[in-house]
């Protein structure tokens, strides 16, 4: 099967290969005697790597302009004048030029309008550049930057729900800082571990800085399934995102621990970590696969699963009393008829006032019957509105202690 | 070494910042009017129920709850300095929406005369990807005079807190940030910056590590040629970690960069190499510890309509050789897109594939990912196919093979005022596990209605659907569903910028093979948005 998909695919790439060439591959870069721009910038950031079509939005424009820098070059001729048009070269607005051919041109846009961008370089000799080749479309979007910032996460949770990593991928900027190619398998891998994935988010705050990055955070809320173990894993956190804009598009261009996006390959996809009391126990995938809530910090990706006690799995409320009492029903791998646990293992119960903990333990018993494993605590804290629980199985003999289990909230008004 | 800071001092000096960066920000209403202000606003009410005897696994909150979003944006002049400044707020009553019920969601004040700029509140000065590269909730000062050979210079300061409330209400790690650029042109080609960021953490959370950090980098960026540029970067980090329950750790560690990006004629080209030592730790930059790395890409437009891709990845961990292990990871790509193939007009191929392979003493894996993705248009409808085939080879523990399809039709038709969009998509995914012979699939299709009405500004869509989980181990689940967004831009709202009314629904109906766990979530969200 390998071997036939490889064989397509080099079939494929031949007949595409056989078809005529319009330029030679081997240019790189340009002539030094042409008449051309060395460097040319919009808005600090290189013409080059803008887009046929370039959009620029409110926040990022300088005092509300659009400045054009750069320099140009002649060969053994001096540059005459540099001329930008706004209009596809119906007419031109002069650059202010220094004697070494460097320019600039500061143009006020109005909002919600489309120009048609074209730049002219002409020599002493009245020479000019490949002028054709640097036509853009310019955009100037009245749409809040915030607004941008929300598709482009919409999109991405949007192609993450459904598991499509070629519709998530192209959300993700070519120079992604912990390299596109590591995240693309970290989130092919996240999409065979977990199941059932429901992942929310608020904006809290979106800054727009130099070079057109714009720095996001959010707060999200997360619930995935463990495909390995069936084991439903809910949890939340502060994480921090660098986009930059590209056309109408926002792209991914780094991300923070704790992530929301390829969390199978955490220490290579994240570049750096947010320090937030909300990101006290997030969800964690250790080398095996296996997914797990921990205590979160910089090196907590390579945390291993090294207790000897079976964990408890599936936590849930059977039975509410707010104010009261509540009751839980949980899973347990052990069949007691196999195996008599009532003197080596007590169940554990956790109770806090945020999923992230901190926790107290607010009940413990002996573990009678693991066939049945409920527990009901009336230790409640009676004035708190929400109130998350866990569950832990400790041993007896030696007091270790299993991985809990998944968090639940009880609304307790 | 420990790091004590008297919490009320902090929380006093966060409050002052605040309070002065709010004063700041008056100063162009008692000044004169804006030129320019602007103010959105959303507001939303979302009816939530979940039933079943799974319900505890719903992340929805139940009832009645509301979201408030406002902005408001300015600019203007006064006499030769131009300022612009945004204030961002949310209220939400619902706390899987936010923990707070209120929150500042952003504050900026900026001030320039050209060569000076103060820049209060939210603050992203991006100096370099070692150095800083977050933004901070503080304040900056930038000189640049282009009309003097006299560097830039950037000075920051600030706490760098993800939400404004973590200075009065939400508990986070107090990272206090002082840093500063000095960028000069040595020629028109060439230049070079230095920047020394410091950061020094207070209160501690959660027994959470505190850490002060030291960075000092070097970046710079060359244009030999026309179409040709090289930069670079070395960074130095020196960084202590205290622990809540052991002794500090001190890092001192280095980074180095150089890139160098080719674009003219039908390719560009980057070629890129960077080592980053296992103890340099960047408290507000970006980079991955312990990384040797090559990485090379190629793209080139072969003819009109057909464009080449070509990638190289390699990197590598244990540069001190303190790990008992290294591991070399090779990842090659290559791809090709077709436009106009067969000569029918909308068509678009493009098919990758990418080779991932790792190994060290103690881990083997080779990878294989193919994808196969083609647009067109046949007569009404618009279709998009893709087709993706990974093959997973991991020594003694993994052999799978995992196969994922999806298609989608679209069309759409005009009758009167009434535009008709109906679509069809429809999807699976395989996985085979070798190993322990056994099958995962998931099944997916959806029915799509998009309803636009515009000579009344109304637009909707409606899209119902199932997919199954079948799992030869394990628990298997149904899911129905259906989504319904409508937008109307009514006339009593058209003197606005921009005004709008919406409904959103959704149902997701949860079904598994173990009974407990089933649940039902309904929800209705009906919001105004408006802009003036």
């Amino acid at each position: 099967m390998k071997r036939m998909i490889l064989t397509v695919f080099l079939l494929l790439a031949m007949g595409v290969a056989a078809d005529e060439a319009f330029a030679k591959w081997w240019i790189f870069g340009q002539s030094e005697e042409e008449v051309a721009t060395r460097y040319l910038y919009l808005n600090e950031v290189s013409y080059d790597e803008l887009g046929d079509k370039v959009t620029v939005y409110r926040e990022i424009l300088d005092h509300g302009q659009v400045v054009f820098k750069g320099r140009g070059q002649a060969g053994k001729n001096k540059v005459g004048a540099v001329q930008i048009s706004f209009d596809g070269g119906g007419t031109w607005e002069k650059a202010r030029l220094a004697s070494d051919g460097s320019f600039e041109l500061r143009f006020t846009p109005q909002m919600g309008e489309t120009y048609q961008v074209a730049v002219k370089i002409l020599d002493t000799a009245g020479k000019s550049n490949d002028v054709e080749a640097t036509r853009k479309e310019l955009v100037v979007s009245d749409r809040n930057i915030t607004a941008v910032i929300r598709d482009a996460l919409d999109q991405l949770i949007e192609a993450y729900h459904s598991e499509d990593a070629r519709a998530f991928m192209a959300l993700v900027d070519e120079n992604f800082a912990g390299d596109a190619t590591v995240l693309d398998r970290g989130v092919r891998k996240d999409f065979t571990l977990f199941d059932n994935l429901d992942l929310r988010y608020t904006l809290n705050n979106v800054t727009s800085g130099t070079q057109g990055k714009v720095f996001t955070s959010i707060s999200f809320r997360r619930q995935v399934t463990s495909t390995r173990s069936g084991q439903t894993f809910q949890d939340r956190g502060v994480t921090e995102f660098i986009f930059v804009l590209n056309g109408e598009k926002a792209l991914v261009s780094a991300m923070k621990n704790p992530l929301i996006f390829g969390l199978s390959e955490a220490a290579e996809v994240a570049t750096g970590t947010v320090n937030s009391g909300e990101n006290n126990e997030v969800l964690i995938i250790d080398e095996s696969g296996a997914l797990r809530l921990g205590p979160f910090g910089a090196d907590s990706d390579t945390l291993d699963d090294t207790s000897n006690v079976p964990a408890p799995t599936n936590l849930r409320v059977t039975d509410s009393f707010p104010h009261h009492s509540y009751s839980f029903a949980f899973d347990f791998p052990i069949d007691s008829m196999e195996n008599d646990l009532s003197t080596t293992y007590e169940i554990v119960l956790e109770e806090s006032l945020a999923p992230g903990g901190p926790w107290t333990e607010v009940f413990r018993e002996a573990f009678w019957d693991p066939r049945f494993p409920n527990i009901t605590t009336t230790h409640i804290a009676q004035s708190a509105a929400f109130l998350f629980y866990r569950a832990k199985v400790e041993s007896i003999s030696t007091g270790e202690q299993s991985l809990p289990t998944n968090v639940v909230m009880v609304d307790n008004r | 070494m420990r790091f004590r800071c008297d919490r009320g001092l902090c929380r006093w000096i966060a409050r002052v910042w605040v309070g002065t960066a709010c004063l700041l920000m008056t100063v162009p209403f008692s000044a004169q009017a804006a030129d320019e202000f602007r103010l959105s606003n959303d507001f939303s009410t979302t009816y939530n129920d979940v039933s079943g005897p799974g319900d505890d696994q719903s992340s929805l909150t139940e009832g009645l709850r509301y979201l408030e979003i406002f902005n408001l944006y300015g600019n203007g002049e006064m006499g030769e300095v131009k300022y612009n400044f945004s204030l961002g707020a949310k209220v939400t009553d619902d706390p899987r929406n936010d923990s707070e019920k209120f929150s500042l969601t952003n504050m900026h004040g900026r001030f320039t005369n050209g060569i000076h700029t103060l820049t209060l509140g939210d603050t992203f000065e991006a100096f370099s990807q070692y150095s800083l590269n977050s933004a901070v909730k503080g304040a900056s000062y930038r000189y640049a005079d282009p009309g003097n050979m006299l560097p830039d210079l950037t000075l920051v300061y600030g706490l760098a807190y993800s939400r404004w409330d973590n200075m009065w209400g939400v508990d986070a790690v107090e990272r206090q940030v002082a840093g500063m650029r000095l960028k000069q042109q040595l020629s028109a080609d060439f230049w070079v910056a230095l920047n020394g960021v410091h950061s020094f953490d207070h209160i501690r959370v959660n027994d959470s590590s505190l850490f002060k950090s030291t960075v000092y980098s070097l970046d710079w960026e060359y244009l030999p040629i026309p179409g040709l540029t090289i930069r670079g970067e070395s960074a130095l980090a020196d960084t202590t970690e205290d622990f809540s329950n052991q002794a500090d750790d001190d890092n001192n560690g280095y980074a180095h960069k150089i890139e160098a990006i080719g674009d003219g004629g039908p390719s560009r080209v980057s070629l890129e190499y960077e080592r980053v030592s296992p103890e340099f730790l960047t408290m507000l930059g970006s980079a991955t510890p312990d990384r040797e790395k090559f990485k090379a890409r190629w793209r080139y437009k072969y003819t009109k309509t057909v464009t080449m891709n070509f990638g190289f990845l390699w990197y590598r961990d244990n540069l001190d050789g303190d790990l008992a292990f290294r591991t070399d990871h090779y990842k090659p790509e290559v791809g090709v897109t077709v436009r106009r193939l067969f000569d029918r007009n909308y068509a678009v191929a493009d098919l990758t594939y990418k080779y991932d392979r790792a190994y060290g003493d103690d881990r083997s894996t080779s990878d294989h990912f193919v994808n196969l993705g083609y647009r067109d248009r046949f007569g009404i409808f618009d279709s998009d196919t893709n087709l993706g085939v990974t093959f997973y080879d991991t020594k003694d523990s993994r052999n799978d093979d995992e196969f994922i399809y999806n298609t989608m039709l679209s069309t759409r038709h005009t009758t009167g005022d009434w535009v008709w969009k109906p679509s069809l998509s429809a999807g699976g995914w395989t996985l085979d596990n070798e190993l322990q012979d056994t099958r995962d699939q998931v099944w997916e299709y959806a029915l799509g209605l998009g309803v636009d009405v515009p000579s009344a500004k109304v637009t909707s869509t409606l899209k119902v659907g199932q997919n199954w989980l079948q799992k030869d181990t394990g628990t298997d689940s149904r899911k129905n569903f259906a989504r319904l967004n409508v937008f109307y831009r009514p006339e009593f709202l058209s003197r606005l910028d921009y005004g709008m009314l919406y409904l959103r629904a959704f149902v997701n109906d949860f079904d598994y093979s173990v009974r407990d766990r089933d649940f039902r979530e309904n929800s209705v969200t009906a919001g105004v948005s408006i802009q003036f």
